[in-house]
């Protein structure tokens, strides 16, 4: 059963890298309305941009990866009318150019000013619909498992999450450095909180619910209470990881803490999302054989 | 035109696995993947009578599957480049090399099982019907190959009439036609189960996924 779930980990890496750095660009286009000057959103908001833009690409790269031909992606064009999975990567891709275009002119000190925060809040409405179309590929007919509309909720509350991290993180480098004058940070610390609540409750309802559902479900080949016993210790660590980077992104959102709070909120974020996708790859029950 | 039709009749396979074996040589196939499948399907119990006897009510059958390029193909749907595709001449369903990716979703959403990517040669493959030996008029190598005939293929206005006692619906393990309406006749035997079926299970799991 592990190994039913683990052949899909460089989906599962993909999923996860691209959905909780997609997530910190909702927290960095709102820190472009809070932070007032231009200098202070380079100095608080450049390093979570970066980050965020790694994990992206690395998402990529790994979805790449588990391509046999890449080089054939071209075609995706021509399928765009009727396959959701068209679909999928075209919007991914065009996220991903947005992201690099914006990341390359912040980077190059060539974007101010409300084009910066016009582009931001483009990057993260990109990462949105990028989740809400990687949720639909996946809602196919023959395979009742994941065919349900609570898989979108679940990618939107994980982007969500890597939307509350990203906020907690810029909140503490302001409380931490020179710019805290400059800064609403109740506004921030309000978004954030918001992010948080409401992505742990889309998480927990669409990783909750396929868990429940395909564990309800038997065909000839096999028995879904079987297959989610299996996916046990992983849904498991997923709930005690995913509950560890909640309290430290609510700790940072809230209190005086430390950067080190943040960073430790990103890695259990990363975690208890990469476990949540394998569960979601591991309970497949087809309609056929 | 016609669209070609496999017809398998239930009552006739013993599950001797000389389809599968045929493909795999005629295609010459690696070890860890065929074209088509045999599934064992049994169930059944033994109940005990009032007067404390025991009976039982054991079934077993085999099915043999590969493709049966249906008339709503999961695979192509889902396809994101069209590599996975609908010959316009045979109406078979085949893969264009030239245009896969490798992303598997064919694989996943097939409820027969029937497209693979073989990393190896980075693409995926699937049973073209023996899309040569089609157009030359002949059979393909499994129904050719099965020594009960319980293998058929052909226009599936000819497959109608010459197997009679074809009644369109599905067995179990197989899905319920409606999902992707294959081209798949099925003459079923007197133990074969409805599609949805709860009481029996696949027995040759390992061999077969």
């Amino acid at each position: 059963m592990m190994e039913h779930a683990l052949h899909e980990l460089p989906l599962a890496l993909f999923t996860t890298f691209c959905l909780i750095g997609g997530g910190a660009f909702i927290a960095i286009a709102q820190g472009h309305c809070a932070i007032l000057a231009d200098d202070a959103r380079d100095r608080v908001l450049k390093k979570p941009m970066l980050v965020a833009a790694v994990l992206v690409i690395l998402g990529l790269v790994c979805s790449i990866f588990h391509l046999t031909q890449p080089l054939h992606g071209i075609y995706v064009l021509s399928h765009l009318s009727s396959s959701p999975l068209s679909q999928e990567l075209l919007v991914t891709l065009i996220f991903v150019v947005l992201m690099l275009v914006y990341v390359v002119l912040v980077c190059a000190g060539k974007l101010k000013g409300s084009a910066r925060t016009i582009l931001s809040w483009l990057v993260a409405l990109a990462a949105l619909v990028t989740a809400v179309f990687i949720a639909r590929a996946y809602m196919i007919d023959t395979i009742p498992s994941w065919n349900n509309p609570v898989m979108i909720a679940s990618l939107v509350g994980f982007l969500l999450i890597g939307a509350a991290v990203s906020f907690g993180w810029i909140v503490s480098m302001v409380q931490g450095g020179s710019s805290e004058g400059q800064v609403n940070l109740g506004l921030m610390k309000r978004m954030g909180i918001i992010c948080l609540v409401v992505g742990a409750v889309l998480a927990l309802i669409g990783t909750g619910a396929q868990y429940v559902a395909a564990s309800h479900m038997t065909t000839a080949a096999m028995t879904g209470s079987v297959l989610a016993q299996g996916m046990f210790p992983l849904l498991v660590s997923a709930a005690v990881l995913g509950v560890i980077a909640l309290l430290l992104a609510f700790s940072t959102l809230t209190k005086r803490g430390s950067q080190a709070f943040a960073y430790g909120a990103l890695v259990f974020a990363l975690g208890a999302v990469l476990c949540a996708r394998l569960v979601f790859y591991g309970l497949q029950i087809s309609v056929g054989i | 035109m016609s669209h070609y039709a496999f017809f398998f009749d239930a009552s006739r396979c013993t599950g001797c696995k000389t389809c599968e074996l045929a493909c795999k040589d005629y295609k010459k196939l690696p070890v860890d993947y065929t074209y088509r499948r045999v599934f064992d399907y049994e169930g059944g119990t033994w109940n005990q009578a009032d007067e404390h006897t025991w009976t039982h009510d054991v079934f077993s059958y085999h099915i043999s599957i590969a493709c049966n390029h249906c008339e709503k193909p999961a695979c192509t749907k889902v396809c994101p480049t069209t590599a996975m595709h609908k010959d316009p001449e045979t109406q078979l369903v085949i893969v264009d090399a030239n245009k896969c990716i490798g992303c598997g979703y064919c694989e996943l959403a097939c409820p027969y099982g029937a497209p693979h990517v073989d990393r190896e040669i980075g693409h995926s493959v699937k049973c073209d019907g023996c899309m040569t030996r089609t157009k030359a008029g002949q059979k393909p190598i499994c129904v050719e190959a099965c020594p009960l005939r319980a293998l058929d293929f052909g226009p599936e206005e000819e497959i109608e009439k010459s197997h009679k006692e074809i009644d369109g619906s599905s067995v179990a393990p197989l899905p319920d036609m409606s999902y992707t309406m294959p081209y798949l006749y099925i003459k079923p035997c007197k133990s074969s189960r409805p599609a949805g079926d709860k009481e029996g299970k696949i027995a040759n799991l390992k061999e077969v996924m």
